[in-house]
């Protein structure tokens, strides 16, 4: 079988088992790299995530009153929050957020509080449509991925469909999503062919596919090679006016 | 598939190919950078499996009696805004980490005073964070960004392991933060994640111009893939996988020759592709595209009546298709099918020779010998070869031509030097029959000068070349091709022949008179224009007069007064159909071979027509070299 041929038939099979897939690849890959990371992530959309804390805090809940209270706090963060100081501790357990005035605790954070906070952090022009206490792990939105319930989940009416994630411990922003996020982790499923976790680029589904791909693209570049050379005079059988080069005869009657 | 679809398939097959040829290695890179990515196992390549399990001791085993938040503000006496005031152990001690824009900042919790992150320092968070089979080998102070901490910036530590995957962990100096947990496993990964996104200076933003240009087109490439591998599966495609294909309709295939006998027969299945058919059973026709319907090379003839594709729309003429000439890449298994396919298919041979001898003949036309690489070279006479005439640029003055063909080349203006831009084929008829000299193939080699007054032609630019090879230069041919032959009867033998036509004509005579020892009468007109455009004649006098079978007339159409011909003159046909005539010559016992310049061709065509001599009784070679 000569070579051209069989580069043919390989590269025509390989599309078959992959081609689709490839088409995936190329398609979210472009979304990818033309998307901008930074809107992607959503940092347009969010302001306030950090406030600088203020200069006069003679007057603080000492920190020692909260080591007495929490000995198992292995980390105790002082903040700034929509212009009040508060604490953030943490222990193996969880963490709590306190008011770094009084030394009350503000967890859990209510559901007004969240919508507050989210309309804080959110630098869009929407309004918030719904805010739900999510704390059944067995619904809870894929684009959450991995953290931990509970979570305040507040959308906006916004043309992006903005949606922020807060957590009613410690009222931070843990994550913020919309549309275009969304068709990200989308594509990125189907980038990675993780389509359960959208996270695991190690399966092996991608790995065998992505050597068939391989192969693919291999055969196409050899396919190349053929496709590119110079177009040879076809042999024609029966009649063989046409061989030869007619240009070279020049008519002159003997 | 309908027509008007397959019509457009042919922008996306070159689109494809044009697209793939700007970024076709990218596309693989792509793949191999994705696999090698997809093997390397991630919880290496972020240093997950040498990291020990985070034991954070609570603050308050190291000390309940820390400063307040506002003194620790104050000892920090930053100008930028604060933005985290954290407690923490840092080292069995507790500490305060002060973050601002700029960086961030740690104090001992008890006394206020600054605390350092030191070599020694390093070495033990280090050493905290590590659970991997090394020890540490370097501490060493970088500067932040550099490509393994790229996304940080400040002072920091490099801390080096001796395991097996060259573990490095970087430290940052201010707060004794671990930074990256990198490693060999990381640093391959980080090739081909270069490669991936196309960034090769930061290696870190994929949103730059060239991967969104190349990734655009890329996908856009892909959708044509898609076109194409729609176009290009057929139901018979997959049928033919399984074996037997029992329940499919069988279809033989008869392959035949020029001359119509079969060669071959193929057992096959009504809907296959022919082109593929023929090659499963090795009659592997000609082909750069593989079947593609693109390089227009794998002709086969199926008689006029057969459906053009668009493919063959394209490719051939209207005369070819008017022939029957069709591509088999495009056309279906029918049941009991005839192909016609060039012989040549089967015998034709590439070969490298070597010339071992040139002279002229005549002031245009000149006798190259060639030694072929083998002796097994067999042909019968009356075919031709395939030149491959490369690409050269030559200087006419460094062609050593003769007087009269110098002139003649300066009549027409012919430039300096010809120049051949691409790889090109010229055919030659082979002057001699095989058994004359094995190993060893003649051509006449006529120099195609345009006419005086067509100024645009070039001086051919194979005949050109021919000219320019010496004793020793290498040449490489296709062959033997055609279907000029003697037939295996007894009828008289008719040459008529002009030109360079000599070559296959004086093959044939000389196969029959010297080699099949032919009892038939043959008889051979020859045209030139004038005495010294005559060539071989001593070889058909001796030839004449040693064979009372054979006569050979010459004949000139212009003949110089210095030539004193004493011969007849005219067109060569004319002279040899009033020979014949006067001869009283039965024109329907005759075979009639005719080659030459095409429009004696076409006249002595012509001629025999107009005698009523059908046209399975005359035999020529079209091109006439």
């Amino acid at each position: 079988m000569k070579a051209p041929f069989l580069a043919r038939k390989a590269h025509k099979w390989l599309a078959l088992i992959v081609g689709i897939q490839a088409m995936f690849w190329m398609v979210s890959g472009a979304y990818m790299a033309t998307v901008d990371i930074d809107f992607i992530h959503g940092d347009p959309l969010v302001k306030n995530v950090v406030e600088p804390v203020g200069k006069d805090l003679a007057e603080l809940y000492p920190m020692s009153d909260i080591l007495e209270r929490y000995p198992q706090a292995t980390r105790v963060q002082f903040i700034a929050r929509r212009g009040d100081p508060h604490y953030i501790v943490k222990t193996a357990q969880g963490s709590t957020l306190l008011d770094a005035t009084t030394g009350a605790e503000r967890t859990p954070i209510d559901r007004s509080e969240a919508m507050a906070l989210a309309t804080h952090y959110y630098a869009g022009d929407g309004e918030i449509i719904a805010a739900v206490l999510l704390d059944d792990s067995d619904a809870r939105p894929t684009e959450i991925q991995s953290r931990p319930l509970p979570l305040w989940q507040v959308r906006f009416d916004d043309r992006i469909e903005t949606t922020f994630y807060v957590s009613p411990t410690t009222g931070e922003l843990i994550t913020r999503r919309h549309t275009f996020w969304r068709l990200y982790d989308f594509l990125w499923m189907f980038h990675i062919m993780d389509y359960e976790n959208r996270t695991d680029f190690n399966n092996n589904l991608l790995r065998v596919a992505a050597f068939v791909g391989l192969l693919f693209a291999l055969t196409g570049v050899w396919l190349l090679f053929y496709s590119l050379k110079k177009r040879q005079q076809a042999v024609i059988p029966v009649d063989d006016s046409n061989i030869g080069d007619r240009s070279d005869l020049v008519p002159k009657t003997p | 598939m309908t027509r008007t679809l397959v019509i457009e398939v042919i922008w996306f097959r070159r689109l494809h190919k044009w697209i793939g040829l700007a970024i076709g290695i990218q596309v693989g890179i792509w793949m191999l950078s994705g696999l090698m990515m997809g093997l390397l196992d991630h919880e290496h390549v972020q240093g997950h499996h040498y990291q020990a399990v985070a034991d954070v001791m609570p603050v308050s085993a190291s000390s309940r009696n820390v400063l307040s938040v506002g003194d620790i503000l104050e000892r920090a006496a930053s100008a930028a805004p604060i933005f985290d005031i954290s407690l923490r152990s840092h080292l069995g001690r507790a500490a305060y980490q002060v973050k601002n824009a700029g960086g961030s900042q740690l104090f001992d919790a008890t006394s206020g005073s600054r605390i350092v992150v030191t070599a020694e320092d390093a070495a033990a968070l280090a050493g905290q964070d590590y659970s991997g089979p090394g020890q540490i080998v370097s501490i060493e102070p970088v500067q932040a960004p550099s490509m393994e901490i790229r996304r940080h910036s400040g002072d920091a530590w490099r801390v080096a392991f001796d395991d097996d995957d060259a573990t490095t962990l970087y430290i940052a100096a201010d707060d004794g933060r671990i930074l990256e947990r990198r490693n060999d496993t990381w640093r391959l990964f980080d090739v081909f994640w270069m490669l991936h996104i196309m960034d090769y200076k930061e290696r870190e933003d994929f949103n730059n111009a060239l991967v969104i240009l190349v990734s655009l087109i890329a996908a856009w490439f892909s959708i044509t893939g898609v076109v194409l591998f729609f176009d290009s599966f057929r139901r018979e495609d997959f049928l033919a996988l399984v074996p037997g294909g029992w329940w499919r309709s069988p279809a033989q295939i008869a392959v035949c020759a020029p001359h119509g006998e079969v060669v071959a027969r193929v057992s096959s299945h009504v809907g296959g592709r022919l082109y593929d058919e023929l090659a499963r059973d090795d009659i592997v026709l000609p082909s750069n595209c593989g079947g593609g319907g693109t390089c227009g090379l794998c002709v086969v003839n199926l008689g006029p009546d057969w459906p053009e594709s668009a493919a063959d729309r394209r490719l051939l003429s209207e005369s070819q298709r008017k022939k029957g000439i069709r591509l088999s890449c495009q056309a279906e298994v029918a049941s009991d099918m005839v192909v016609g396919i060039s012989d040549d298919v089967l015998s034709a041979q590439e070969l490298t020779a070597e010339v071992a001898e040139c002279r002229f003949l005549t002031p245009f036309i000149r006798e190259i010998r060639l030694r072929l690489p083998e002796n097994d070279f067999d042909y019968a006479a009356g075919s031709y070869v395939h030149v491959i005439i490369p690409r050269y640029k030559l200087e006419y003055a460094k062609l050593g031509l003769t007087s009269e063909a110098s002139r003649s080349c300066e009549a027409v203006g012919a430039q300096v030097t010809n120049v051949n831009k691409s790889e090109t084929r010229r055919a030659y008829s082979l002057a001699t029959p095989c058994e004359q000299e094995r190993g060893t193939i003649v051509l006449n080699v006529r120099l195609m000068v345009p006419p005086e007054g067509s100024q645009a032609l070039p001086v051919g630019v194979g005949s050109t070349y021919m000219w320019s090879l010496q004793p020793g230069d290498k040449l490489d041919i296709v062959g033997p091709l055609g279907d000029f032959r003697a037939r295996e009867s007894n009828a008289d033998m008719i040459f008529v022949g002009g030109g360079a036509g000599m070559a296959p004509l004086r093959a044939i005579i000389r196969s029959e008179l010297l080699y099949k020892q032919s009892g038939r009468k043959i008889d051979f007109w020859y045209g030139a224009r004038t005495r010294a455009d005559l060539f071989y004649a001593r070889e058909f006098d001796e030839l004449q007069g040693q064979h009372p079978n054979f006569r050979w007339q010459p004949v000139l159409s212009e003949p110089l007064s210095v030539d004193g011909w004493q011969g007849p003159t005219g067109f060569v046909h004319a002279v040899a159909l009033q020979d014949l005539i006067g001869q009283d010559r039965d024109f329907g016992a005759c075979e009639f071979y005719v080659c030459g310049p095409p429009p004696m061709l076409a006249a002595t065509r012509r001629m025999l027509a107009e005698k009523g001599v059908p046209e399975n009784s005359v035999f020529f070679d079209d091109f006439g070299i």
